[in-house]
């Protein structure tokens, strides 16, 4: 299956070629502010995907957030739930005269790179034991992208996703594009590291633009994927045929539809000859 | 010397979410670690403007409900490589501004522009680029946001000497170093920006009557000196005498000719003196 991210540009896009795409990526975060937009069911399979539940994370998401979640993942059908190996709350700063907290936790409305450690890969194991009670259908994890070392860590980001996989046997999200901006950054091979991946546990692959500014490579939803991303897709796709495909191209709604169309082609062709 | 403390990834998450939520702690832990580093023991290792380049990305995908109205903007200071760095040095005001309430595209927009104007070095080619093409997306914005708000409908009238021109309502003027349609074309395009020929020139802006269109017209400096002293308050012969006065060899006659293509253009409406003295 091949879809798209929800954005701005998708459902026009979707209109000016209808049946170019299997399912649409839905964000919770949309739904959870424009329950309507949930109606998008109504015309193509919608997958859901989350920032939400900080699974790397020591604070743990309000229990109705995460009813909030099970109810839209059940109205919606999608067939799992998509979320970041990352953490988006945590403890407040202590006041170190005092001993006190300065401020209630810190929630961010992003995901953002844990510590890369034993005692995250952890904690994550057990938040996604205790996350995947709260749903009929199963979590998938993605990769984040590392911008910068993470304090306080003792591997790397591809011995971090490899571990938390194998110990909680959970299914994988593989953002081609956060693996090569972590290679970029972090100074790997990811020709030869992707090959390390369990990728039998392989359920959906993430593919968009990256730039690089200041001397680091940055997430760039509003261009599309470089010849490295592409590359590893194929190297993936002859490997393993993931079930999905999502084309994460929704911040920019004025990417022409022959560029997209191209970026579509080149992995249907990789797919029909892998 | 500050005692070593329990060294856990709760305290460097801790330390982590706290600046990314904090854009002005955040600055103030670039300009001065330390101040940090009595929080955790692994705070000073933390690689805080790093962490605010960061906070740069995710302020501009803050700001990514704006790009269906610039695209050419976003686009450039992307293929410039000066968007992280921007809206790095942003985000302190992009918080004060969610922080208030003001999430609007407008208000975003006015907050972004007036920012923008101290923060662009205009001397730099592409800085003077990035402002001519938000200045010029802006102006079709603003236009299209205000379009059928004023109510107001055009008048038209004789132009003569006694004529009172002012401004139409919602017509935008700016000085730019290139044409802007070009420029916008060729970012769009993923073209050389050195391929964009640079000369400066102002630039009009209007809605026409046909509902959704916007006429972009490059004016001569005394359509755009009318454009600017066209107020409401000066009849053409007061206007002429004006420029007279500070050496301009004019005729009246011509500035009524002037007036008058500002007005089949949509860019100037021109009343009696006594209907604009009320």
């Amino acid at each position: 299956m091949l879809g798209f991210a929800h954005g701005p540009g998708t459902l026009p896009f979707l209109d000016r070629n209808p049946g170019v795409a299997d399912f649409v990526e839905l964000p919770f975060e949309l739904l959870r502010h424009d329950p309507a937009a949930a109606s998008i069911r109504n015309r193509i399979p919608v997958i859901l995907h989350c920032a939400s539940m900080s699974i790397a994370g020591f604070v743990p998401p309000a229990k109705t957030t995460l009813e909030e979640i099970a109810r839209a993942a059940e109205e919606i059908g999608t067939p799992w739930i998509g979320e970041h190996l990352a953490f988006m709350m945590a403890d407040p700063l202590p006041d170190l005269l005092k001993g006190a907290a300065l401020h209630d936790p810190t929630t961010l409305t992003y995901t953002v790179c844990p510590q890369l450690s034993e005692e995250v890969v952890d904690m994550a194991c057990r938040n996604l034991a205790d996350l995947q009670s709260h749903f009929s259908m199963p979590l998938v994890v993605e990769n984040s992208p590392q911008y910068f070392p993470i304090p306080g860590s003792t591997m790397s980001i591809v011995d971090f996703v490899i571990e938390v996989h194998r110990r909680a046997k959970v299914g994988m999200l593989l953002d081609l594009t956060h693996f090569t901006i972590s290679s970029m950054n972090m100074g790997f091979d990811p020709h030869q590291e992707i090959l390390r991946l369990p990728l039998e546990q392989l359920v959906e692959l993430h593919v968009s633009g990256l730039d690089v500014q200041e001397g680091t490579a940055w997430d760039n939803h509003g261009e599309v994927a470089n010849d490295t991303v592409l590359e590893l897709a194929a190297a993936v796709l002859e490997r393993v045929r993931p079930s999905a495909i999502t084309f994460e191209y929704n911040w920019a709604p004025d990417l022409p539809d022959s560029v997209l169309l191209e970026q579509m082609g080149r992995i249907r062709r990789v797919l029909r000859h892998g | 010397m500050a005692k070593a403390r329990v060294q856990s990834a709760r305290e460097v998450h801790s330390v982590l979410a706290a600046g990314m939520a904090d854009p002005e702690l955040l600055e103030n832990w670039c300009s001065d670690p330390s101040t940090a580093a009595t929080l955790s023991a692994h705070a000073a290792e933390i690689d805080f403007e790093q962490v605010r380049r960061f906070s740069g990305l995710v302020t501009k995908v803050r700001y990514s409900d704006l790009r269906s109205n610039f695209p050419a903007t976003f686009r450039l200071l992307d293929g410039a490589g000066l968007s992280i760095e921007l809206f790095a040095s942003y985000a302190p005001r992009a918080a004060a501004l969610s922080k208030a309430g003001l999430n609007s595209k407008s208000d975003k927009l006015a907050a972004l522009l007036e920012f923008l104007n101290g923060w662009l070095v205009l001397e730099d080619p592409v800085h003077a680029l990035v402002w001519d093409v938000i200045r010029h997306e802006g102006a079709i914005f603003q236009i299209q946001t205000n379009a059928g708000r004023s109510g107001r409908p055009a008048v038209i009238a004789e132009v003569t000497r006694d004529s009172t021109p002012v401004r139409s309502a919602g017509a935008v003027m700016h000085c730019m170093t290139c044409n802007p349609v070009e420029a916008v074309r060729v970012v769009r395009t993923h073209g050389s920006l050195d391929s964009i020929p640079r000369e400066p020139a102002v630039y009009a802006y209007c809605a026409t009557v046909r509902e959704g269109q916007i006429r972009i017209i490059g004016i001569d400096e005394l359509c755009a000196f009318l454009m600017e002293a066209a107020d409401g308050t000066g009849t053409i012969a007061e206007l002429a005498e004006r420029l007279r006065e500070s050496g301009v060899d004019l005729e009246t006659e011509e500035l009524i000719d002037a007036v008058r293509g500002l007005v089949r253009a949509g860019l100037l409406e021109s009343t009696e003196g006594s209907e604009a003295c009320g």
